[in-house]
This record gives C-alpha cells, structure tokens and sequence, in this order.
C-alpha cells in the first residue's frame, strides 16, 4: 500500500491567504511527493474568521489536501479550560495543537481529546516533558511533537545538543507508545523536505531504526490527519442533536 | 581485492532564484556538509563524485559507495545554501546502475 504523505505543520506567509502563494506551496509540496499538509493558522485567537476563506480557496486544488491547525501557547493551568473550550469550531481548524512549559498543563492537555498534538518547541519545553505526560500521550494517542529544523539550520554544538534531547524524547516515546511528530515549520518553500528524506534523517542522526524514522515521517503524519477526520466528522454529527434538544 | 559497489543518486537543486554553482562547487559544498556530519574518516571512505550536473535545469547525479548511500542522502537534505543562495537538495531517485537510474527517472 502506497502510504499518503502528509507534511505535519508548514507556515507559509501568505498575507490574507492568496490564492497564488498556496498554489507555489502546494506546488513545492506536491514536487517533492506530498499529497497534503497541515498549515498553521496564524490568527489571533480574537479573529478566527480566516481558516473558512483558506479552506474554500484551497478547495480548487485537486488531489492535494490542505490541513489547518492552531497552536495555543498555555502557561497556566488555570486558564487551560476556558481557552480550550469549544476550541475546534471556535477556529475552525482540524488540529488543535499547545505548546507549554509546564508539566502540569502538558499533563493535562496529554489526556484531553481535544488536543491533537503536544509541541516541544523551546528548551523549556523540552525539559518540561516527562515519562508520565508520554505515558498519558500514549494511552490517549496524542502527538508529541517535535522540530525539524534545528537538525538542519544549526551546527557544530547546538545541534549535538539538540539530537541529545530528540533521542531521549524518542526513547521515552517509544516506551510508552506515544506518537511521534518531526514538523518541517516550513516558513519559505525551500524548507519544505522530502517525507522519506526526513525519515532517512531521522535514521541517521538519531539512530532510529527504519521502522522508526519512517514512522516518525510517514505513518504518523497520516495518523493524525485520519483522527482529526474522525473528529471533524463527530462535530458535524453532534450539530443535528443539539438543534433537536433547543427546539424541544 | 573486492570490488566496491556503487550507488548512484539523482538529485535536484530546489531554489527561489538560479544558483550559480558549477560541478564543482557543489562536490565542495557536498563535501563540507558531509564532512560536518560524518567526519573526515567516513568523508574519506564515501568516494562520491557528481557525475554530472545541469547547472540550468539544476539537476544532477551523484556516485557513491553503496554503504554510505544513506548518510549521503541525509547530508544532502541538510544542505541549506549554496553562494547563500537558500536552497533544497531533493532527492530523486537511486540505483545501482546509471542505466537503470535514467529509467527510473524517465518513468
């Protein structure tokens, strides 16, 4: 079976979501042997109205699927549930993504299905994960993310050092089941790579197995679009029950 | 004494604005990249030589020892730039024969 190749997160400029810009993104994407890819929306979360334009612009690229997601930076833990609540349909987006610091909140963002994805993205972050948010990030097939770019734009030390961190996070990932993300964060065309070249990098410099990199790089980038479907599907079943309940 | 195998890679330079690199060039850049990498033991048992490249069209093929195919493929993706010219290396296909390569690419 010839696997679908999905690129996890890209970050194009695209001021007002221009119709030429995704074509060259989706160009480049398709170039390199993508049939999709999860785009970051860039809104505040006070204007969530432009994930509807993309998704309708994007509707006349045929056999090319384009993704959005949201990542929400939370340091507390008070505020997580009231930023969290009614988050999908409030953006409009297919996967909802956080970024924080602080173990308590990625614990329990980790269990929360209405998370996707749990992104390390800063050092701190990196430090903050642990074996219990992977074991929890396992049980509840959440992502954890990682970046793709420090293996390629940094040298010498800083990138020893952050293969250091990957292959401890890949390994207490790996014990606990928890799903692995490399995203390319493309923020220009030329960031965007190869599934299976990424998967071989991951091999190399982290000395994964094949199994694992190809993994990591192909398989679970299709798992996470399959379960933001699922999801997708759930809130478009849920609406029909909630207009009986209000008219009864 | 044993032959070594060779492999050979096809691959394809994905910039913005036209790289003015030669042949040469590119193995250096190629080399530098590798060299980080791996070090110069492994830089010295790779024997890569670009065995043709389309400086147009951007476009070229690598020959390798089989055993470091990988590696050279994972140092090709982590090509940044070339005469901070930001570019991509994309790889497009390997074999083990120039002949069964061009099929491939063909096909």
């Amino acid at each position: 079976m010839i696997p679908v190749l999905i690129e996890p997160r890209v970050v194009p400029p695209l001021p007002g979501g221009a119709k030429e810009g995704i074509g060259r993104w989706i160009a480049r994407a398709r170039s390199v042997g993508y049939d999709g890819f999860v785009m970051e929306v860039p809104d505040s979360e006070k204007n969530p109205g432009s994930p509807g334009i993309l998704h309708s612009t994007l509707a006349e690229a045929p056999r090319f699927t384009v993704y959005t997601r949201k990542t929400l930076l939370l340091q507390d833990r008070g505020s997580v549930k009231t930023r969290l609540a009614g988050i999908r349909s409030r953006f409009r987006v297919d996967a909802i993504c956080v970024r924080s610091s602080n173990a308590e909140v990625l614990n329990f963002v980790a269990k929360d299905g209405r998370v996707d994805i749990i992104r390390l993205e800063t050092q701190d972050e990196l430090d903050a994960f642990n074996d219990g948010i992977a074991s929890l990030a396992g049980q509840y097939g959440t992502f954890v993310e990682l970046p793709f770019s420090p293996l390629v734009r940094t040298r010498g030390a800083s990138r020893s050092k952050f293969i250091r961190t990957c292959n401890k996070i890949l390994e207490t990932c790996g014990a606990y089941h928890a799903r692995l993300l490399f995203s390319s964060d493309a923020e220009r065309l030329v960031d965007v790579k190869n599934a299976w070249q990424k998967a071989l990098v991951l091999e190399i410099l982290l000395d994964a197995s094949k199994q694992v990199g190809r993994e990591i790089a192909i398989k679970n980038p299709a798992a996470l679009v399959e379960r933001c479907k699922g999801k997708k599907d759930e809130l478009v079943v849920a609406s029909p029950n909630i207009a009986e309940d209000d008219a009864s | 004494m044993k032959v070594e195998r060779q492999r050979y890679i096809r691959f394809r330079i994905f910039s913005e604005r036209p790289v003015p690199a030669d042949e040469k060039e590119l193995a250096t850049v190629i080399w530098r990249q590798y060299n980080g990498l791996f070090g110069e033991v492994k830089s010295g048992k790779a024997g890569f030589w670009i065995t043709d490249y389309d400086q147009k069209g951007q476009e070229g093929t690598i020959r390798c020892a089989h055993v470091v195919q990988d590696e050279l493929v994972a140092a090709l993706t982590l090509i940044t730039s070339i005469n901070d010219i930001p570019v991509s290396v994309d790889t497009l296909k390997t074999s083990g024969t120039l002949a069964k390569l061009g099929e491939k690419v063909d096909s």
